[in-house]
Formats: structure tokens, C-alpha cells, sequence
């Protein structure tokens, strides 16, 4: 008490204290102020690094499409010279019968398409999941040569290394056509979502269902809302001024709901025209595909050429990967930046008539935050498998061990 | 003795002495803050500007003159309002090629083929793999506040690297 009065009477140093403690206040802001400043900074690196690595894998999927269309010419090409050959062993046999002819012509076909698809089903690895193809690996290969110019961690090996090992944790990951993947697991293997067209494709598909859609409605007056009605939920309103008006079965919505009555949604209408038209087409194709002898199931066997592997075509590559910083967290370990970008890989189609069309080109695509859970699921996973050693290293497979 | 004490305890101008001297140092370090957040932003404005850049050499904008000046040109081009902390001049554009598989190996050991087998086989690699890519240090230097030109009298240097690859090669 004596001490604090002294003090107040006696107020030499306490602006000198005063100023002490604004420098201390300063130094904070300043320390506070530069390490969001470094950690903005980096972030806006570490987000340009990844969506540059993301454009370069683009950029190696969108050559490899052209490679594509050009095997499909060349395809083309080896195509006309086996239609050639069985023609003229058509035309120089004897027999005159239909079906003789059809037979000569098999036998003669000499099958160098099928030089050209099994080049194909190496080089892009189409139908040889999980082994991948040569060209995906090369997209693979390219984009982890480019994220590691970005200053991006790549913990992957060199292939040439023998003792060849999925690093643990895989930085990047590589997702490819995520949309199109059975699983998130499968989409870490390099592929460029392909398959052999199949001459079925030509017939309409019988499995098509239509979307059922709700035929009728009726306004909630309260809230203005149009509740929707499917067919099995109405019924005829009995003793109805209106010849054929509808209201909710009872117990079919809720209380609520219980027989109101009912407005024909024009075009839930249509569609059912549109459902019977075609419930029609298909009846009459069954009847051709009977007649015919399951034609479509002999040419579902015979390949054709290249093609997406979904409908519309999915061709995205996504990146996840790390930035390394020198900035430390609480626990006085450095901090590494997560990013993730995803691009998508979109031209106008694969066939061989498509080779002079302009090259196919890749885009950035925003990638959905729910999709940053599901890769970190995958790391995850990932981590399992290789600790779990279900995935042995090439020295072992190949026996290499020194 | 009486004089002496009594110059002793004066405290007339004490606080006013103190607060001289300390003024400058509090001066300096909001002065500091204020510099380093200039800085910060004009980071900021570099990166995005060569991330601009590089994009733009990705969708192929610049296939016929994509050399370090035209690079540097066209950073300082997408660095607008951020120009203010920077010289032209200052920006300097160093680039390598990647070190991607086709840049490292394939084409160099195309190169060691001799002729006609090499040519040929370059001519059609070029065809087939027809990616390209470079890998750009790009070195500028920011324009300190006045007070601070004195420390750093030719500005204070800022360093950042990035890579691409472009297809088609030639647009």
C-alpha cells in the first residue's frame, strides 16, 4: 500500500513502463500479423502450385485423347484392310448360298484390327483395371515431375527404383475420373475412363426406365406450396361434379392431405404419353430381337473402337497434395499446407471421323468440399492397405532384394 | 545541500523527456507493421499475378513469343493495381525446362540418335507427345515505404517459382 502511494506520488519511469508495455502490445501484433501474413502468402502458393500441377495432368490427359482418336483411325484403317480381305474371299469363292458366303467370309477374316486393340488396351489401359495403362501412367509420372517443380511434396519413388513402394502417406494423390469410379480407392489408379465400343450399341437399349413422375397435385392454401401425388396414391372422388376428378387416397400422404382433390400435372402427362410410346418401341424391338436370335448379345462380342467409358463422358483428374513451409505450429513442427484441385479434360469425342477437330483441352473445375473428406477417407484407406503390407514392393515381386 | 535535493525531486518535463524518447521506437514498429502488411499484399499481388500468367501460357495465349521477357511482360501486365509496388524493370524472368519424363529423358535420348533414325524419330515424338512445359524463377523487387528506403535502398527482394504444361504444344 505504502509502495503504490510512493509510487503515485512520485511518478518518475511509469510513461518509460507505459511505453514498454506498447512495445510489447506492438511486437505481438507484429509477430501475429506476420505469421497470417506468411501462411496467407504461402496459402496462395501452395493453391497455385496445385492447380497448375492439376492443368499439367490436363494437359497430358488431352494429348493422350488425341492419341486416342488417332489409334481409332488407324484402327479404322486396319478395319477396311480386314472388310477388304473378306470381300474378296467372297467374291472368288464358289458357293452361292447366303449363309456359305457369311461362313467364307468369317473364316477369312485375318483380325488385324485386333493388332491395333490389344496396342490399345495396353497403351491406355482399357479393361485391365487395377493394372494401369502405359499412357495414364505417363499422366501420372508427368504431373508428380510437375509438382515437385511447384515446390509441391512428392514422396513417390522413382519407377526405376527397385525397391518400389507406395510412400506412406502418398503425397500427391491423384484421383482419376472420380465420377465415373466404383470406389475412391479405384480412382488412385491412373486411367483415363476408355472401353472398346460394342457393335450392340447401335440397337436402343431396352433397359432404359422411365422416370416416374408424379401425375397430380394440389395446393396447400395456407402455404401456397404444390404438393406432388403419384398415380397409386390417388383415387377417383366419388359423387364429383367433375366427371373423372381425382383426390388423395386416404392414408396415402398423412392427415392432412386425406382427399383433396386433385390437379392433372399437364406435364407428368406427357411423360406417361412419352412412357407408353415407348414401352410400345420397345415391345416391337423385343419382337425384331426375338426374330433375330439374340442378335444383340453376338455383337456385344464384337469390339469396335475406342470410346468414353461414361455417359456423357467424365474425364477429370483431381489433386490432392501438400505444400512442405518452414512455418512452425504450436508444437514446434512445420506446418505443411493442404490444397486440392480438380480439371476436367472435355473435347468433342474420340472416333476417327474426330481427328481434325479442334485438340481437346482442360479446365479447372471448383471442387466440392465434401470431396476433400472423401481423399483424406482414401489416404486413409491407403495407409491401411500398405500397412497391412498387401501391397508388396516390386523388389519383392520380381525377387530383386540385395 | 538544500538546492541539490530540491533539483533532485523535480519532476518538471520528466514525462515529456521520457515520452521523446520512446516516441521514435513506437513510431518505428507501427511503421514496421505498417511496411510489412504493404509487403505481405504486394506478395500476394505477385503470386496471383504469375499465377495469371502461367494460366495463360497453359490455354496457349502466347505460343509464338513465350520467352522469359514476353513472361515478365505479361506478370507485370497482370499485377495491376499491385504495380504501384513494383519496377517494371525490376522483374526478371529466368526459365528451364521441366522436369517432366519428355523433357529429361525422352527427348535428350532422342537427341543422341543419329541421323536420319534421330530427326525422324523426334519429328513424330514431337506429333504424338505434342505437351510442352516450362519452369519459371521469377525474381522482383518491391519498393519500400520512404523511411525504410534507407535500409533497403534498392527495395526489398521477393522470389517465387512455378511449372506448367501447355497442349498442344504449338497453337
Amino acid at each position: 500500500m505504502i509502495r503504490i502511494k510512493k509510487t503515485i506520488e512520485n511518478p518518475q519511469g511509469q510513461v518509460l513502463l507505459a511505453t514498454l508495455l506498447f512495445c510489447f502490445i506492438f511486437f505481438s501484433l507484429f509477430i501475429g500479423v506476420y505469421k497470417s501474413g506468411i501462411v496467407y502468402s504461402l496459402k496462395e502458393r501452395a493453391t497455385r502450385s496445385c492447380d497448375l500441377t492439376a492443368l499439367s495432368a490436363g494437359a497430358v490427359y488431352g494429348n493422350g485423347m488425341q492419341l486416342v482418336r488417332l489409334s481409332n483411325a488407324i484402327l479404322m484403317g486396319f478395319a477396311m484392310v480386314d472388310l477388304g480381305i473378306m470381300a474378296l474371299a467372297v467374291a472368288f469363292s464358289s458357293v452361292v448360298s447366303l449363309g456359305a458366303l457369311a461362313a467364307a467370309a468369317i473364316k477369312a477374316d485375318p483380325h488385324f484390327r485386333q493388332i491395333v486393340q490389344n496396342l490399345q488396351r495396353v497403351l491406355f489401359g482399357i479393361g485391365t483395371t487395377p493394372i494401369p495403362g502405359a499412357y495414364p501412367l505417363l499422366i501420372f509420372s508427368e504431373s508428380l515431375s510437375i509438382a515437385e517443380d511447384n515446390g509441391l511434396k512428392n514422396n513417390w519413388p522413382l519407377p526405376a527404383q527397385l525397391s518400389w513402394r507406395i510412400p506412406f502417406p502418398p503425397s500427391p494423390i491423384m484421383l482419376f475420373n472420380l465420377e465415373g469410379s466404383n470406389s475412391l480407392l479405384i480412382s488412385v489408379i491412373p486411367n483415363m475412363a476408355l472401353k472398346f465400343r460394342t457393335a450392340n450399341l447401335f440397337i436402343p437399349s431396352l433397359e432404359n426406365s422411365v422416370k416416374k413422375t408424379a401425375r397430380y397435385y394440389y395446393t396447400n392454401k395456407s402455404t401456397g406450396e404444390r404438393i406432388y401425388v403419384n398415380a397409386d396414391q390417388a383415387e377417383i372422388a366419388p359423387n364429383s361434379t367433375n366427371a373423372g376428378q381425382m383426390r388423395v387416397k386416404k392414408g396415402a400422404l398423412g392427415k392432412e392431405s386425406n382427399g383433396k382433390f386433385l390437379v392433372i400435372n399437364q406435364e407428368a402427362e406427357k411423360e406417361a404419353q412419352k412412357e407408353a410410346d415407348q414401352e410400345f418401341k420397345k415391345a416391337s424391338i423385343q419382337k425384331i430381337e426375338t426374330s433375330l436370335g439374340g442378335i444383340s448379345s453376338l455383337l456385344n462380342g464384337v469390339l469396335l473402337d475406342v470410346t468414353d467409358q461414361d455417359t456423357p463422358p467424365n474425364h477429370t483428374v483431381l489433386v490432392y497434395s501438400t505444400f512442405p513451409t518452414s512455418v512452425r505450429n504450436t508444437n514446434q513442427a512445420s506446418t505443411n499446407l493442404e490444397c486440392a484441385s480438380e480439371i476436367s479434360v472435355e473435347g468433342t469425342g474420340l472416333s476417327a471421323w474426330n481427328l481434325s477437330d479442334p485438340p481437346y483441352q482442360c479446365r479447372l473445375i471448383s471442387t466440392d468440399p465434401n470431396r476433400i473428406i472423401e481423399i483424406i477417407n482414401t489416404q486413409t484407406q491407403l495407409k491401411n492397405l500398405i500397412n497391412s503390407n498387401k501391397i508388396p514392393p516390386l523388389s519383392n515381386i520380381f525377387n530383386l532384394n540385395p | 545541500m538544500n538546492l541539490s535535493n530540491q533539483i533532485k525531486n523535480r519532476s518538471n518535463g520528466q514525462a515529456l523527456t521520457e515520452m521523446v524518447l520512446v516516441i521514435p521506437i513506437l513510431f518505428l514498429m507501427a511503421a514496421s507493421i505498417f511496411q510489412f502488411s504493404i509487403f505481405l499484399s504486394a506478395k500476394t499481388y505477385l503470386e496471383q499475378a504469375c499465377e495469371q500468367t502461367a494460366r495463360l501460357y497453359a490455354s496457349g495465349a502466347f505460343s509464338r513469343n513465350e520467352g522469359p521477357g514476353q513472361i515478365a511482360n505479361q506478370i507485370w501486365f497482370a499485377l495491376g493495381s499491385g504495380q504501384r509496388f513494383f519496377n517494371e524493370t525490376s522483374i526478371v524472368v529466368i526459365d528451364s525446362p521441366t522436369s517432366t519424363l519428355l523433357s529429361n529423358s525422352f527427348l535428350p535420348a532422342i537427341n543422341n540418335i543419329p541421323p536420319p533414325v534421330g530427326p525422324l524419330i523426334a519429328s513424330s515424338t514431337a506429333n504424338l507427345l505434342s505437351y510442352t512445359g516450362k519452369k519459371w524463377i521469377i525474381n522482383a523487387q518491391f519498393h519500400a515505404l520512404p523511411i525504410f528506403r534507407v535500409l533497403f535502398p534498392v527495395g526489398l527482394p521477393m522470389t517465387t517459382q512455378m511449372a506448367v504444361l501447355k497442349y498442344p504444344a504449338q497453337e
